[in-house]
């Protein structure tokens, strides 16, 4: 109501500037270079202060009322490189353009989502790579978004949620993680084809955004380029096949549009065993414009189930022989039978956008949106009562646990010797032995003793294996309205409301009993420590209950948000010069709501947690100069406060009702400044960054096979400095042939010691309280801070495109137990020097090369057109370059000599050469 | 007409996606094997004479029916097999053992390169020992299990064999399961960090629990506790209880005085002989 009341003067005042505008029009043809056929459906937008965009219709377009000046023009067509011109317009006149000759331009197709699967050990869901997934027009960006991403590059070394992803103008983001949203719309290449992208510190014409670019994916049904197009996929990297059929209309005489792709992918990676791949994707749009007012309903999906990989320890890839073993898989009846993975992620999330916009004049639009996601999203993983660790490359099961100095007692190099003979010769020792466990559950029944349990009898079978699967499904409303405004033709000025809502549901449901009966939803860590009584009740609420398949099991809690914000964006340029100022006040408040009263915790589990509120800003400003037509340069600043995520707020979401202590906003201050140059003979960008952020908070949750129990690192107060340069380059060669380069040389580390507190999920008492982590000065992992990449470019008049690059690597450093650089973890060992330099060392990877290169062709069959690329990666089929690996986050202690000791570090690989071959065809 | 056909397309492909989930048919249960030994276990028991002995013999079949269990948390890492003859602890290694050696399952054993040994009057079978504070150390390699534990068909659990006085005890009893008649409950006590503590009434030493701030804690501490009951002939039988057993929390339900039968697997601690329970229903008051 508010809101209103505060909007409506706001919109008077912007109208009454609309008024008495001179307007003129443009027209013109649209050809393509080589045969000088008319080009349909080439976008042509005009960057009037409200940018006016039209489609070439069998190659002709005209732009109306467009205000008076001198306008840049752009034209734009998949596959042929655009073309910017500057025209003049005279009120009550025709601008006619004649031709504009569009050359055919090889454009990779957008980058498949690319999976992170960064947990192993704990039970978080994966997350998407935080890459940008469509090529921009900017070198550096798309260099780092085709060749860095196979190395887990992340963009100024920034975590997923400091990139702002909207869909059709509104913010998708993940509510509970900030995690990118690029799989709810996996293997819909085509239909988000049309992206608009900017990096770094920039506002959106949507958003004020944050520090590491914002994305919008344009998908109503009049934005997708009309007609069909089909493409056919033969790859090695991620799946087999890949099928797409897309279809859009275009706008008819009534204002109808509408659009569907449909999409599948299927098969696994070549490199990894048993990693199935089944995907499928439906997308659908109609749009309805009715003079000035636009309506369109956007739906969409992604069902998918894939099989995941998980890291492992040196040790094992070497016993194996191969850096992509998978612990997470074995056979099923036999080396004859079937492969069967324990990991599988099973998602279906389909997400309803509804998007409405009126063009009140030429100076005001207003913009609305609602978006509503929904489905389901689950994990899955074994489960085990009372019985033996059933991962293969669970510790016990190495050889290296009878050499292990930790162990002294244990060690026994005729066993070492026994396990590394089955590591390398029996599948049932180096994979899940799934019929052992299928075995132990046919002979398992509940007893006598197992509680007067009903529907129980002594030939009841009590599984004891079982695969379990982890569900965060969430229920999200985003709902926006915009407000864009010119107020005259060096001032514009937009304006929003955002408004979210969000319920998660976390629990886990019995996937599969493994042929068992039941199962039963008590705690058995509890259960060992302290017997039969409530505190091993799971749900005291429903004590004893019997888990059947489908049934959900363990724990069970909402995550609830509400999150609002209000922006406003002003932008001015004068000569030369431009300026903009951004800036977005927001409300986050949330709660944890337990649906379980959990035996241990009886008070503090079921029903509301405390609400924790936050009050964010976002201010933002920059300022560019043209030098000349060749020089520009700008700069940018942004401060803002961030309130924490949901998910990285309670000490042990799973069991109970605790905050962090001392939650508080994450505080970022960013600054860049960028110097571009455009010459004939040369383009480049060069950037220098300088970003902190400070008070963050993590959780990190894993399975601790010492307590056989969920263990959480609950941390905060960490600061981080990310500062670092990026350099584009792009020069024209001989014959055809560009040279182009890439450079992100980045420099990011801890600046703060922060405090662990360490909890388990099924116990009250607190292991690690509030010790200090001397993570000052250590890297931040997970991205090589340094990388390049260059190469060569070749595009024929004959439609042929060609490209070889080589990229390298270097400053990748592992991510770290946060309980190593603890005095609490140098216990009984001393203090010299050197024993706390080898506890506390950070690992870091070798630097690595990689050869790629790609080729394409396409041609005009009268009005269809076929195509093909094909690109092959890592063509040196080097196997030996680590992508990221992390520190096991339990420590062994060493109960002979009363010291911790490390366990080994988890790798991930680059996979070696791999290769993506695209067949299509559009009419 | 055209949307008509994309949505029935649409929900096409949505059908066939939901049937594209994986099944995979149950695997065949293990088959049990048929042995016959061909040694008894006091015959077996019979070629240790001072020492750790690794059996370089290939031919020696032992039998026996498993009368331990692991399931109640008071054994572990190990199970009792027992044949007409006498009785034996196999320390196997592994966890959750209950799951694949039930009691009254006949389990066979080729003890070639497995260690028979002593442990202060009690004798094991394992695997050669690298610490020199014990003859034995635990199997633990499934390599090593595979080709020398076998388990056989299920059969009837082996029944006790009462026990009244120190009398009835010969050595042939230590490691088999019996029925300790009659005994008087004596107390009891535990032995933590360095002290000794009695009376104490419960089965075993839990971690204490501690409720506060509405939530339910412990602090680590386990320990054995040692429950003494007397015989009619005046020998102290102690029984042994782990303190991560399930019934450690429990009483013992006697009062001093008071005389129960008492089930469980005989062993000694140089001489004096100790039970291991199962589990806690194994005590009854005596009639």
């Amino acid at each position: 109501m508010k809101i209103k009341l505060l909007l409506l003067p706001l919109l008077l005042l912007l109208l009454s500037t609309a008024l008495a505008q001179e307007t003129g029009s443009v027209t013109g043809n649209v050809v393509i270079r080589n045969n000088r056929q008319m080009l349909d459906g080439a976008k042509v937008t005009i960057n009037t202060p409200l940018p006016l965009t039209v489609y070439t219709d069998r190659g002709v377009f005209e732009i109306k009322d467009i205000p008076a000046g001198t306008w840049d023009i752009e034209v734009e067509a998949d596959d042929f490189t655009s073309v910017r011109m500057s025209v003049r317009v005279v009120d009550g006149q025709v601008t006619n353009l004649n031709f504009v000759t569009l050359a055919p331009e090889f454009r990779g197709e957008n980058i498949d989502e690319f999976f992170l699967d960064v947990d192993n050990e704990s039970g978080d869901n994966a997350q998407d790579l935080p890459v940008s997934l469509s090529a921009s027009r900017d070198v550096y960006d798309n260099i780092a978004a085709y060749n860095f991403g196979a190395m887990r590059f992340r963009n100024r070394g920034y975590e997923g949620a400091k990139s702002s992803v909207y869909f059709n103008g509104i913010y998708l983001s993940d509510a509970m993680n900030g995690f990118t949203p690029f799989s709810l719309w996996g293997g819909l290449n085509e239909a988000t084809r049309n992206q608009e992208q900017t990096s770094g510190l920039m506002y959106a014409d949507y958003g004020v955004g944050s520090i590491n670019g914002t994305t919008n994916v344009n998908a109503t049904a009049s934005q997708l380029r009309k007609g069909w197009r089909g493409s056919v996929v033969n790859a090695s990297g991620q799946y087999l096949f890949r099928g797409m059929l897309t279809y859009a209309s275009g706008e008819n005489e009534n204002g109808w549009s509408y659009a569907f792709s449909l999409s599948t992918r299927q098969g696994g990676n070549f490199w990894e065993y048993a990693t199935p791949y089944n995907s499928w994707a439906y997308f659908g749009s109609i749009e309805k414009r009715l003079g000035a007012h636009r309506l369109a309903l956007t739906a969409f999906g992604s069902p998918t189930t894939r099989g995941v990989a998980a890291a492992a320890t040196q040790e094992v890839y070497d016993l194996v022989g191969s850096n992509y073993y998978n612990p997470n898989w074995g056979f099923q009846g036999g080396i004859d039978g079937a492969r069967r993975n324990a990991r599988e992620r099973n998602y279906h999330e389909p997400v309803l956008v509804l998007n409405y916009s009126w063009d009140i004049n030429a100076n005001n639009k207003l913009l609305a949106a609602f978006a509503f996601r929904f489905g389901f999203n689950g994990y899955s993983a074994l489960d085990w009562y009372d019985a033996p660790d059933p991962r293969p490359d669970y510790y016990r099961y190495l050889p290296s646990y009878y050499a292990d100095p930790a162990t002294p007692s244990n060690a026994d190099p005729v066993k070492a010797g026994y396990l590394t003979e089955s590591w390398k010769s029996d599948w049932n020792a180096r994979q899940i032995n799934w019929d052992r466990l299928y075995n132990v559950n046919y002979n398992s029944y509940f007893s006598v003793d197992d509680g007067q349990l009903e529907g129980v009898s002594t030939t009841t079978r009590r599984s004891k294996y079982v695969i379990e699967e982890r569900h965060a499904d969430q229920r999200d409303i985003n709902g926006k309205l915009q407000w864009n405004t010119v107020l005259n033709n060096n001032m514009r000025f937009n304006v929003g409301f955002n408004y979210r809502w969000n319920r998660t549901e976390y629990f886990k449901i019995m996937k599969d009993l493994l042929s068992g009966d039941a199962w039963l939803n008590i705690d058995q860590f509890a259960e060992r420590d302290f017997g039969n009584n409530d505190a091993i009740q799971n749900d005291l609420n429903n004590p004893n209950r019997l888990i059947r398949k489908g049934d959900k099991y363990g724990y069970d809690y909402y995550g609830h948000l509400y999150n609002e914000t209000l922006w406003g964006l002003f932008r001015y340029n004068y000569n030369e010069w431009e300026a903009y100022a951004a800036v977005e006040g927001g409300h986050t408040r949330f709660w944890r709501e337990g649906l379980y009263r959990k035996g241990l915790f009886p008070n503090n589990s079921f029903g509301n947690s405390e609400k924790k509120n936050f009050w964010t800003y976002t201010a933002k400003a920059g300022v560019s100069y043209r030098i000349s037509n060749a020089h520009r340069i700008w700069a940018n600043v942004a401060m803002m406060e961030e309130a924490p995520y949901f998910q990285y707020a309670l000490m042990s979401p799973r069991s109970r009702n605790d905050f962090l202590p001392g939650l508080t906003t994450t505080k970022i201050m960013s600054a860049d400044l960028n110097y571009a140059l455009s010459f004939p003979f040369m383009r480049a960008r060069i950037t220098g960054y300088y970003t902190t952020i400070k008070d963050q908070t993590n959780v990190i949750t894993f399975y601790d096979d010492l307590q056989r129990s969920f263990s959480n690192f609950a941390m905060r107060g960490i600061n981080e400095l990310h500062t670092g340069t990026e350099v584009g380059v792009e020069v024209p060669l001989v014959y055809d042939i560009t040279f182009k380069g890439a450079l992100s040389y980045g420099y990011y580390i801890y600046t703060s010691n922060p405090y662990v507190t360490q909890t388990m999920d099924n116990n009250a008492s607190v292991i690690v309280e509030n010790e200090k982590v001397y993570w000052d000065k250590f890297k931040i992992a997970g991205t090589p801070q340094t990388a390049l990449s260059f190469g060569l470019d070749y595009r024929s008049r004959r439609n042929l495109f060609l490209n070889v690059d080589l990229s390298y690597f270097n400053a990748t450093y592992i991510s770290m137990n946060p309980l190593r650089r603890t005095d609490f973890a140098l216990q009984g060992m001393g203090d010299d020097i050197e024993t706390v330099r080898a506890m506390r060392k950070q690992e870091k990877f070798d630097p690595a090369f990689t050869l790629n290169a790609s080729i394409g062709k396409f041609w005009y069959l009268g009005r269809y057109m076929l195509g093909f690329n094909c690109n092959v990666k890592n063509i040196l089929n080097t196997t030996n370059i680590k992508t990221g690996g992390f520190e096991q986050m339990r420590n062994a202690e060493n109960r002979d000599e009363g010291y911790y000791q490390p366990f080994d570090s988890k790798y991930y690989y680059m996979f070696g050469a791999t290769y993506y071959l695209n067949i299509y065809f559009r009419f | 007409m055209k949307i008509k056909t994309t949505i029935l397309s649409i929900a096409a492909l949505l059908l066939f996606s939901l049937a594209g989930c994986q099944k995979y048919d149950d695997p065949a249960p293990y088959k049990l094997v048929e042995m016959n030994s061909n040694m008894t276990i006091m015959e077996f028991k019979a070629l240790h004479t001072t020492g750790p002995l690794i059996i370089q013999r290939d031919d020696i079949v032992l039998g026996g029916k498993v009368i331990s269990t692991d399931k109640y948390g008071n054994f572990y890492r190990s199970f009792y097999i027992q044949d007409e003859s006498g009785g034996i602890e196999i320390k196997i290694g592994t966890t959750g053992l209950y799951n694949t050696y039930n009691i009254g399952q006949w389990v066979y054993i080729k003890p070639y390169d497995l260690c028979l040994g002593n442990y202060y009057g009690m004798l094991s079978i394992g695997y050669r020992s690298l610490n020199p504070r014990y003859e034995t150390a635990y199997i633990d390699v499934p390599g090593i299990i595979n080709e020398t534990i076998f388990r056989g068909q299920q059969s009837t659990p082996v029944l006790p064999v009462a026990i009244f006085t120190a009398y009835d005890i010969t050595t042939a009893h230590y490691g088999t399961l019996v029925t300790i008649k009659n005994a008087a409950y004596m107390g009891g006590s535990y032995y933590l960090n360095q002290v000794t503590v009695a009376p104490w009434d419960k089965w075993a030493k839990k971690p204490d629990m501690i409720s506060e701030d509405d939530v339910i804690s412990e602090d680590m501490d386990y320990a054995y506790g040692e429950q003494r009951f007397q015989m009619d002939d005046g020998t102290t039988v102690v029984v042994r209880t782990s303190g991560y057993s399930r019934f450690a929390d429990l009483t013992v339900p006697f009062q001093i005085g008071e005389k129960a039968d008492l089930t469980g697997i005989l062993t000694r601690y140089n001489n004096v002989p100790q039970l291991i329970l199962n589990t806690d229903t194994d005590v009854v008051p005596a009639l």
